[in-house]
């Protein structure tokens, strides 16, 4: 049985290299992308990073829980991701956007936490990017997706808007189960006009 | 190669294989810069969340250095862990 690992995480800026995650959630499906299991984890902020405060804002996460000595750290958030991944394995990773930032953020968030680091494309996995299949579904079928018109005038993609544009109460955008959810979302409609 | 394309490259590579190019990462008055920028940008829905992390940046500045040199964890691993201001 294929399996697919939606995923998505939120961080402390976009910068893959010297931004961190702060939260990490996943959901696996079947192929029929039926919920098999869920995963979701915060952590601290490393005592290096400065955040971005639009990040921050984006995201709704204070100086508190930046700080909260209850959350794991950095690093145990990373191990326990690392062995959620790897008993996920072999499935086919998915996020949104994800091969332009997540995808770069976990290798580098891997790669600093001495973990392996190319876990979604090795082992018999694969990976891909639901923004891809969105963009090929406005020219192969475009009346599949509806897409909305941002504040600029233009067609927007973003999750936060395409989303509700389609019917999903997206009412909790920037956290990453909600996004994950949202990403399937989108998935399964395109899944359904295909 | 002329020297534009040569330094293009260059920060090219090293954009591949280190993952940053020549800016580095945010410093904490870049931040807070940037928390007084958005001041007046975002809705009444973020002021107050805006304000805590303003404080909080603020506090950090005024504090001095974020991380503390210790010159215990200096030279042996063995204080990694042990050393507060080094998370692991």
């Amino acid at each position: 049985m294929t399996s697919f690992v939606f995923y998505d995480t939120e961080t402390t800026g976009t910068d893959t290299a010297f931004d961190q995650i702060l939260q990490f959630a996943a959901i696996r499906t079947d192929d029929n992308m039926r919920e098999l299991d869920r995963f979701e984890i915060r952590c601290r902020l490393l005592p290096h990073i400065v955040p971005a405060v639009g990040a921050l804002i984006a995201t709704g996460v204070s100086p508190r829980l930046l700080t909260d000595s209850t959350l794991p750290t950095h690093y145990e958030a990373a191990r326990q991701i690392a062995r959620k991944l790897a008993d996920w394995s072999p499935s086919i990773f998915l996020g949104y956007n994800s091969m332009s930032f997540d995808e770069e953020l976990l290798r580098q968030t891997f790669y600093q936490t001495l973990q392996p680091i190319y876990v979604t494309n090795t082992n018999g996995n694969t990976r891909g990017d639901i923004l891809s299949l969105v963009n090929a579904s406005t020219v192969v079928a475009p009346t599949a997706l509806t897409i909305p018109i941002g504040t600029s005038g233009k067609p927007t993609r973003k999750l936060d808007t395409l989303a509700p544009a389609n019917g999903y109460a997206h009412s909790n955008a920037h956290d990453a189960l909600a996004d994950v959810e949202a990403t399937i979302f989108i998935a399964k409609v395109i899944g359904r006009m295909s | 190669m002329n020297m534009v394309e040569q330094s293009k490259l260059e920060t090219w590579t090293m954009d591949r294989l280190f993952g940053f190019g020549p800016e580095g990462p945010r410093s904490l008055d870049e931040s807070y810069q940037e928390a007084c920028r958005l001041t007046e940008d975002v809705g009444d829905e973020h002021q107050s969340l805006l304000t805590e992390i303003s404080t909080w940046l603020f506090d950090k500045l005024e504090s001095g250095p974020w991380i503390e040199p210790n010159p215990s964890a200096q030279g042996s691993l063995g204080h990694i862990g042990q050393d507060q201001n080094v998370e692991v």
